[in-house]
């Protein structure tokens, strides 16, 4: 089997993941829900902040590539996690469907716009590991907000996303063997991330206040209620 | 200035500052797919220097200013250049140093690697530097039928993108206040950032929610569709440098697919 085809069925499964969620809520009105003006906002600003933020972090990242050589890719595919969790986060706190790929796109253009040097390449990407982070929620029928659930959605994020990086930073040629190991670290990354950063962010910004009229909100505010003095 | 204000909207009269947003991101994509589509050094320095042409005349951007934007992510290039030309493997010597043999084709292809990144990180500055955010959520709306609640949704993050290095100031000016102590070195830079983030993230979000507010007391979103005062068109100027940036990606990638040129050096010296 050559690298092209593990990654031909990598989008496969990508694919098939995507039908599954599709049938699993396509019965249940939940896949055309209009987003209010505050939470496409919040998409944006969140989306847009980690883009920024992972412009930086994306020149560190081929600079430690090209300090560690054929190790940088894989070293690299640990701390990926950083940059797929805009989508996992807005998906937790918005709860509607496209609420993560929305975020990962904009993410995505703030991050060809602050001068990414994957250039162009982050748009698509963005979107892929965005689509791929609702798909965790979509499983589920955008109805259990647990901690694992979190984290399939940031796990899911790097499936489609690594293909066109492959492509890009020429790691096809490093083997199969070398491909997985990169895919497994980079699912076990977008895990981590969203377990250790999702929940406590989103909770701490609900706290605060800033995220008026959004599901998580909602659901945080009978608790709010029985905590406040009468 | 510094990097972050030099990746901010200035306006000018340049032939880039009157060219229609879109054409712009059309400019911005093109350069990008030109610059993958070739690991040879010769066309990396060709479309590189396209690039600081484009900077310099049409954007009317001075050298200061693109030195302030890039010179960080210049010394990142260039370290890549040096690390890889030191350490990819080849065939050819060109050259020795301290008894290390420098390849010609792993020089070549690290050249191009370069300056690959360097081409995008400038032309990103320019597209930044000559774009009207404003402009370009009217342009998402009227030329690339983007929902106008999307498009101005990205203008408010976008216009808070430039103040967040200021929050950082207030933040740490607050922090000092509280008695926490800068640090130097790199863990301790990144436990400030994490410090740094959710007040930033709060205050950015706080700042859009008044955006919102008084944006929907406005009536925004009222309508499905919005007209505008004024938006953007193409004009001649714009369908040329249309023409010509489709023109050379075809021809590129036309010239790559029938094998008229390689995507990476090919070494035929004796």
């Amino acid at each position: 089997m050559t690298v092209g085809m593990l990654y031909l069925i990598v989008a496969v499964i990508g694919i098939v993941l995507a039908a599954i969620a599709y049938f699993m809520n396509r019965t249940n009105g939940k896949f055309f829900v209009a987003f209010t003006l505050m939470e496409i906002v919040i998409m944006a600003i969140i989306g847009v902040i980690n883009g920024v933020l992972g412009t930086p972090n994306a020149m560190l990242g081929r600079l430690f590539m090209t300090f560690s050589g054929s190790y940088g890719f894989l070293a690299f595919a640990a701390v990926c996690g950083g940059f797929y969790i805009a989508g996992p986060l807005c998906g937790y706190i918005i709860r509607k469907p496209g609420a993560a790929t929305i975020a990962e796109t904009m993410n995505g253009v703030a991050q060809v716009l602050s001068g990414n040097p994957n250039g162009i390449m982050v748009l698509g990407a963005g979107f892929l590991q965005g689509f791929m982070s609702d798909l965790g929620f979509a499983f589920y029928g955008y109805r259990k907000w647990t901690l694992s659930v979190v984290a399939l959605s940031g796990a899911l994020a790097p499936i489609l996303q690594q293909i066109p990086e492959v492509y890009f930073f020429g790691v096809g040629d490093m083997g199969i063997s070398y491909n997985m190991l990169a895919l497994a670290i980079r699912i076990a990354s977008g895990a981590v991330y969203a377990i250790i950063l999702v929940k406590p962010i989103a909770h701490a910004l609900a706290r605060a206040g800033v995220l008026r009229g959004t599901a998580l909100a909602a659901a945080e505010a009978p608790v709010s209620a029985q905590r406040s003095p009468a | 200035m510094n990097r972050s204000t030099a990746f901010q909207f200035r306006s000018g009269n340049s032939f880039f500052h009157r060219l229609d947003p879109l054409t712009k991101l059309a400019w911005l994509v093109a350069i990008s797919l030109l610059a993958f589509g070739a690991y040879i050094a010769w066309v990396q320095i060709l479309i590189a220097l396209a690039v600081l042409f484009t900077a310099l005349a049409l954007g009317r951007i001075s050298p200061l200013v693109i030195f302030r934007g890039t010179w960080l992510f210049g010394i990142a290039c260039v370290s890549f250049w040096v690390i890889q030309t030191l350490t990819l493997p080849g065939t050819h010597v060109a050259f020795t140093v301290l008894g290390h043999p420098i390849y010609a084709e792993s020089a070549d292809y690290a050249l191009a690697s370069a300056l690959r990144i360097y081409t995008i990180i400038l032309s990103s500055l320019v597209f930044v530097r000559t774009t009207d955010p404003r402009e370009l959520a009217i342009a998402l709306v009227t030329q690339m039928r983007v929902p106008y609640r999307v498009a101005y949704a990205f203008f408010i993050a976008l216009r808070i993108v430039p103040t967040i290095e200021a929050e950082i100031k207030t933040i740490r000016a607050a922090q000092a206040v509280r008695g926490v102590v800068r640090k130097r070195g790199l863990a301790s830079r990144i436990g400030e950032m994490k410090r740094y983030a959710m007040p930033l993230l709060v205050g950015s979000l706080r700042k859009a929610s008044m955006m919102v507010m008084s944006m929907e007391s406005r009536a925004f979103g009222a309508y499905p569709q919005r007209t505008f005062v004024e938006s953007p068109r193409m004009t001649v100027a714009s369908y040329a440098v249309m023409a010509v940036m489709l023109a050379l990606v075809v021809t590129w990638y036309g010239a790559l697919a029938f094998g008229y040129v390689h995507s990476i050096y090919v070494f035929s010296g004796a």
